[in-house]
């Protein structure tokens, strides 16, 4: 069961399409997964589909249906990157599938990181993080705000136990060190507006392996 | 065929009339209109397209929402020539996707919405990063796995509630929707103080949904 959800002003602002690309991301890997937020973002849409009817109409440019029309029938290929072969054990939530995740960086025997690739200036950074069962990430901060989704598995923070579909937010204020439970392997979808700050020494080392990275 | 054409033949022109007189009446803007009969016209004409591939069923409902697409994206700060394209594109994909449109979960105009809001954040995403362009999708809306979250019924009770809320949070949340921009533009439309914006946006939002809570 889910118990942990994006703001009601997440939800909003997905809905409006004003998050930054991993913001979204990882809005949208959640509410792929629950019935409760799908319907709140439902509702917004909704309220997006009675307001674009209400705008004043802008006049296109003379030709702009004739153009329209002669193009008709192109249907555009999509194309969707392939998921690389680590992820293949996992249920990746399509909107995930969809973008391109960069190649694994194990930092511990028991910890390792991807990054998935949003675009250039994307304005945040955004990686999948992987730990096995019973492990310690080191303890750390964020400059900014954090989001994760739990894709798998379920970890523990001083603020609570997070579990698969779970979504958590955290922001510079809070320093924690999420441990993994006991019973499964965790892997989570994250995107912060700064890089996570490291506070111990080892975990420093770390640092400077994750700072290849990004 | 000139545009003022198909403003004569689309369907739902009684509506149009009754939303401008209503217009008329001076408040900033009206949601009255909106009802379940505009909203099953445009999903009637989809559901053509979609089944008869019917250029001039097309041709009716750019009329009616390039238009106001082009009002959309201009509202999100792109240029003129940025907006009308993408209004173009985004009927283009309603073209080439029209046989995933489902009238019993969402009305034309929520559709529409949803595809031109993605094409403008794919848009961004390539004007950040040119190297993406060959490996953006085409902007389509994913399907949700398959649920009746969105259903016509739940459309409607938006659509009425929209007419209950108070006008002055009516207009707030016409004004901020579609706007990405800092706050202060509405702060003088609205001439409220700009601190007041985003408590009065959040209690119109929360207000909108309660009624729409209500009419279940």
């Amino acid at each position: 069961m889910i118990r942990h959800h994006p703001s009601a002003e997440l939800l909003a602002d997905y809905a409006r399409g004003t998050l930054d690309p991993g913001a979204r991301l990882t809005v949208a890997c959640h509410i792929h997964d629950c019935v409760i937020c799908r319907s709140e973002v439902a509702l917004w849409e909704g309220v997006g589909g009675a307001v674009l009817e209400t705008l004043d109409p802008t006049p296109l440019s003379e030709g702009a249906l004739e153009k329209t029309l002669a193009r008709l029938g192109n249907g555009t290929s999509t194309s969707v990157p392939q998921l690389p072969a680590f992820m293949r054990s996992f249920a990746v939530p399509s909107p995930l599938a969809r973008e391109k995740i960069g190649f694994r960086r194990w930092v511990t025997p028991s910890i390792w990181f991807a990054p998935i690739h949003l675009g250039k200036n994307a304005g945040s950074y955004n990686y999948l993080v992987y730990a096995r069962a019973g492990t310690t990430l080191a303890q750390h901060t964020h400059g900014g705000a954090e989001y994760t989704q739990v894709l798998h598995g379920s970890f523990r923070d001083d603020t609570g136990t997070f579990e698969q579909g779970d979504f958590a937010c955290t922001d510079e204020n809070i320093l924690h060190a999420p441990a993994v439970t006991l019973d499964s392997d965790c892997l989570c979808l994250s995107s912060s507006d700064e890089p996570m700050q490291l506070t111990g020494r080892a975990a420093r080392i770390v640092q400077s392996l994750l700072g290849t990275l990004y | 065929m000139t545009g003022s054409e198909w403003n004569h033949t689309r369907p739902g022109a009684a509506l149009s009339a009754f939303r401008q007189w209503s217009r008329a009446r001076g408040r900033l803007h009206d949601f009255g209109g909106l009802g379940a009969r505009a909203m099953t016209d445009w999903s009637a004409c989809l559901v053509e397209i979609a089944r008869s591939k019917d250029r001039q069923q097309f041709a009716l409902l750019f009329g009616y929402f390039a238009p106001r697409l082009k009002s959309f994206f201009l509202r999100f700060g792109l240029s003129p020539a940025a907006a009308e394209d993408l209004a173009q594109e985004t009927m283009l994909t309603v073209w080439n996707k029209a046989q995933s449109f489902d009238a019993s979960r969402a009305s034309a105009s929520t559709w529409i919405f949803t595809i031109a809001r993605n094409l403008r954040i794919d848009l961004l995403r390539r004007e950040r990063d040119p190297n993406l362009l060959a490996e953006l999708y085409d902007g389509v809306v994913e399907p949700m796995p398959s649920d009746n979250v969105l259903t016509v019924e739940r459309e409607v009770r938006i659509r009425a509630a929209l007419d209950k809320l108070p006008a002055d949070q009516a207009d707030v949340i016409r004004l901020s929707f579609f706007e990405d921009r800092p706050q202060s533009e509405i702060a003088n439309a609205l001439d409220i103080p700009l601190g007041t914006v985003k408590s009065r946006v959040r209690l119109a939002m929360n207000r909108l949904r309660a009624l729409v809570e209500d009419l279940q």
